[in-house]
C-alpha cells in the first residue's frame, strides 16, 4: 500500500508540477527583456522541450505506476515481489504468451514490473504465434508457457498468474529434494483423499463433529488438499508406516502425524524418539477424543509437550456460533507466526509446556482469556469443569536437544487435527499456519514464503464477537435510534 | 425565443423522435447474421477452376455444367463433395489471428513452413479474378495453421481443418 501511494504521489507531483509550468507560462510574457523574437522562440521551445524530456525521465526513473483496477490485474502479488526482491542467483523467464489472452498479457505486465525488482530477474516476453521455432527449441507445447531457468535447472509453469510463476521460482531455486513425510499405519489422515466436505449428518442439526454419528458415517477426512499445496511448493509428500518397526527414513524434512486413530506401540515411540533425537523435525497434530498411551506422552514430555484432555470451549473469540471451534487472531511471537491471520481450530484439546533441559517452548495458537475446558464435547454442559477461564494454549512449537548428544530437533504440536483436512484447510489463515510450520520444520523458515492458491469462493468470516457486534449495531441500534428519533419528535410537537 | 422558433423546435424534436422510432431495428435474441469471414473472396458457387499442391500430389478441378471435373489427379468416389466443402470452409471459416507487418518486423518468416509451403492452393472465378493461398506449418498446440495469400504481406492463422480439408481432397487421409 506503501507503494502504491508513493506511485500515486510522484505521479500527480509530476502532474502538478506540469501544469504550474503551465499557468506560468500563460502567465509570464512572453519576450524575454530586449531578446528578438527568434531568440525568444527558440528559448522557449528549448524550455519546453527540456521540461518535457525532464517529466519523462522523471517518471521513468521513479517507475510511477497505477493500477486502478479492484483486483489489482496488472500488479504482482507481494509474495511474487517478495519472491523476486530475494533473488541471489541469475534467473531467466521465458514466457510464450497468446496475445489474444488478456489474463496472459496482463502477466506479462506483471512480468515486466517484477523484472524491475532485481536485476538477477531476467525477463523474456515472447508472441508465441511470432515466434513458433523458439518455443520449439525451448521444449514449448502450449501458449501461456514460462520457462523459468537457473543454471542447468529448468521448470515450465503454464500459467496467467503472477503467483504461480513465483510459486515456479521457489521450486527452481531449492537446491535438494525436499520430503515430507506422513505417518500412516495409525488411522491417520490419509493425503490420497482429495474429499473436502466428508461429515456426520444429524437428524437435528449440520456437524462436523460425531453427533450425528448414529445416523450416517461418512468417509474421514483426507488431507489431500494439504498434499496438493505442499507438491505446489515443490515439496515431495510421501507416506511412512511405523507398523513395520523401520526407522524412519532420513530423507525425511518432516514427519506429519496427522489424526492418529489407534494407539501407539512403544516400540513406535522409540522410532519417533530417535528420529528427534537425529535432529528431525515432526508435525504432531491430534484430536480430543484420541488416548495417548504412556511411552508417546513421555517421548512429547521430553519434548517440553504436554497433550491435555477435554475440549476447549471459547465463548468470545469463535467461528460463527459454534463456541467449540475456536477462532485465533493472535499468535505468539515464532517464525512460523510472522503475517498470519485469523485460522480457526474445530474441535481443540489444551496443551500445556512442561520443563525439560536444553528445550524451547514456544506457544503459537491460544484461545482467549475466557476460555474453559469441558470433558464431553456433546454434552450439554456448558459451565467450565476444571478451574476459571484462562488461555489454552492450541498449538506449540518446541526446539531444541533430545538428549545432550543429540542433533538438534524441531516439533510443532497442535491439540486439534481437523483444522488441516480437506474440509478447513483453504479457509481463513489455515493453510498458512500449516505451510508456514512445515516451512519451519524444513528449516526453510528464513526462504521467501509461498502460499499457494487454494480455489475457493471469497468469503467474509467473522468470529462470533464480531457478529454480535454487527446485530447490535443493525438490528438494535440503528432501528432503536430511529424509533427514538421518531417518539421525540412526537413528544416535542405534542 | 419566439413563438415560432419554439413551434419549429418542438416539431423537429418530434420528427426526430418519428424517424427514430421507425426506423433500426433490433436482432433476435441470441441470433447474428451468418457472415463468411474467411480469406477467400471469391463466392463458392463462383468458383470455376481449383488448382492444388500438397507435397509431390497435384490436382486440378474444373467445374462445367454437370459440376466437378478432375483433370489431374487421383481422386476416389466423392471427391465433389470433398471439394465443396473445402471451398465452403476457406470461404467461411476465418483466421484466427493475422499477424501485422509491423509483428513480422525482425522475425524469421522461415519458422511459419512457407517458403515453400507445405500446400497451395488456387482458385479462379468466373471472370477474371483468382485467388491463392499457402498454406505452412502447425502453431504450438498444433490446432492451427500459418497462411499466406499470394498478395498479401501478411500471415494468417487459419484453423487446422481449413488446410486439412485441401490436404485430403483426392481421399489420402
Amino acid at each position: 500500500m506503501s507503494a502504491e501511494l508513493a506511485n500515486i504521489g510522484w505521479f500527480f507531483g509530476v502532474v502538478a508540477a506540469l501544469a504550474l509550468l503551465f499557468a506560468a507560462g500563460l502567465k509570464l510574457p512572453v519576450r524575454i527583456g530586449s531578446t528578438s523574437r527568434v531568440v525568444t522562440a527558440v528559448l522557449v521551445v528549448g524550455a519546453a522541450l527540456t521540461v518535457a524530456i525532464l517529466a519523462n525521465v522523471a517518471l521513468f526513473r521513479h517507475d510511477a505506476y497505477l493500477d486502478l483496477t479492484r483486483e489489482k490485474a496488472f500488479t504482482p502479488s507481494a509474495e511474487a515481489r517478495d519472491l523476486v526482491l530475494a533473488l541471489k542467483e541469475p534467473i531467466d523467464v521465458a514466457y510464450f504468451y497468446q496475445k489474444q489472452n488478456p489474463g496472459a498479457r496482463a502477466l506479462t505486465t506483471m512480468l515486466s514490473q517484477l523484472e524491475r525488482q532485481n536485476p538477477n530477474f531476467h525477463v523474456q516476453l515472447i508472441d508465441a504465434d511470432q515466434s513458433p521455432a523458439l518455443a520449439n527449441s525451448l521444449g514449448v507445447r502450449t501458449y501461456n508457457s514460462a520457462v523459468l531457468r537457473a543454471g542447468d535447472r529448468r521448470i515450465e509453469v503454464v500459467t496467467t498468474d503472477d503467483r504461480e510463476i513465483a510459486l515456479g521460482l521457489l521450486r527452481l531455486m531449492r537446491q535438494r529434494e525436499m520430503v515430507v513425510c506422513f505417518a500412516a499405519g495409525h488411522g491417520e489422515y490419509d493425503i490420497d483423499n482429495f474429499e473436502f466436505h466428508t461429515h456426520f449428518e444429524g437428524a437435528q442439526s449440520h456437524h462436523h463433529d460425531a453427533s450425528g454419528l448414529a445416523v450416517v458415517q461418512m468417509e474421514q477426512h483426507g488431507i489431500g488438499r494439504l498434499r496438493r499445496a505442499l507438491e505446489k511448493l515443490g515439496l515431495v509428500a510421501r507416506k511412512v508406516s511405523f507398523a513395520t518397526g523401520q526407522a524412519i527414513p532420513d530423507d525425511c524434512a518432516v514427519l506429519v502425524e496427522a489424526n492418529p486413530r489407534t494407539a501407539y506401540s512403544p516400540k513406535e515411540s522409540e522410532l519417533l524418539r530417535r528420529y528427534l533425537e537425529r535432529g528431525g523435525s515432526a508435525m504432531v497434530l491430534v484430536e480430543p477424543d484420541y488416548v495417548l498411551d504412556d511411552s508417546i506422552a513421555a517421548v512429547l514430555a521430553r519434548a517440553g509437550v504436554k497433550i491435555g484432555d477435554g475440549v476447549i470451549v471459547d465463548p468470545r473469540d469463535h467461528y460463527f456460533t459454534d463456541e467449540q471451534m475456536i477462532a485465533v487472531s493472535r499468535y505468539g511471537t515464532h517464525p512460523v507466526t510472522r503475517g498470519l491471520s485469523l485460522s480457526f481450530y474445530p474441535g481443540a484439546r489444551p496443551l500445556e509446556t512442561v520443563a525439560a533441559a536444553d528445550v524451547r517452548v514456544v506457544p503459537l495458537a491460544t484461545s482467549s482469556t475466557e476460555s474453559y475446558i469441558i470433558s464431553d464435547r456433546l454434552g450439554k454442559r456448558v459451565e467450565p469443569e476444571t478451574g476459571p477461564p484462562a488461555a489454552r494454549i492450541i498449538v506449540l512449537a518446541s526446539e531444541g536437544r533430545i538428549t545432550e548428544a543429540a542433533k538438534p530437533f524441531r516439533l510443532i504440536v497442535a491439540g486439534d487435527a481437523d483444522f488441516v483436512s480437506n474440509s478447513f484447510f483453504p479457509y481463513l489463515g489455515n493453510s498458512d499456519v500449516v505451510l508456514a510450520g512445515i516451512a519451519w520444520l524444513t528449516r526453510e523458515e528464513r526462504a521467501p514464503t509461498m502460499k499457494p492458491p487454494v480455489e475457493v469462493l471469497p468469503t467474509v468470516t467473522l468470529t462470533g464477537a464480531q457478529m454480535r457486534g454487527i446485530f447490535i449495531v443493525t438490528v438494535l441500534l440503528m432501528p432503536g435510534l430511529v424509533a427514538l428519533a421518531g417518539v421525540a419528535m412526537w413528544w416535542r410537537r405534542r | 425565443m419566439n413563438r415560432f422558433a419554439w413551434i419549429a423546435a418542438a416539431l423537429a424534436a418530434t420528427a426526430f423522435l418519428a424517424a427514430l422510432a421507425f426506423t433500426g431495428g433490433r436482432g433476435g435474441p441470441g441470433l447474428a447474421p451468418f457472415r463468411p469471414a474467411g480469406l477467400l473472396t471469391i463466392p463458392a458457387e463462383q468458383v470455376r477452376e481449383v488448382e492444388v499442391t500438397s507435397g509431390d500430389r497435384r490436382w486440378y478441378f474444373v467445374r462445367g455444367e454437370s459440376g466437378w471435373r478432375a483433370e489431374r489427379g487421383t481422386v476416389t468416389a466423392g471427391f465433389e463433395a470433398r471439394l465443396e466443402g473445402a471451398v465452403t470452409l476457406l470461404r467461411n471459416s476465418g483466421p484466427e489471428r493475422i499477424l501485422t507487418d509491423a509483428e513480422l518486423a525482425g522475425v524469421d518468416v522461415a519458422q511459419f513452413g512457407l517458403d515453400p509451403p507445405r500446400s497451395r492452393v488456387i482458385l479462379r472465378g468466373s471472370g477474371a479474378d483468382s485467388f491463392a493461398i499457402s498454406f505452412g506449418a502447425a502453431n504450438l498446440l498444433g490446432l492451427s495453421r500459418y497462411a499466406r495469400l499470394d498478395d498479401k504481406r501478411e500471415i494468417a492463422l487459419l484453423p487446422g481443418f481449413v488446410p486439412e480439408a485441401w490436404e485430403q481432397l483426392g481421399g489420402a487421409p
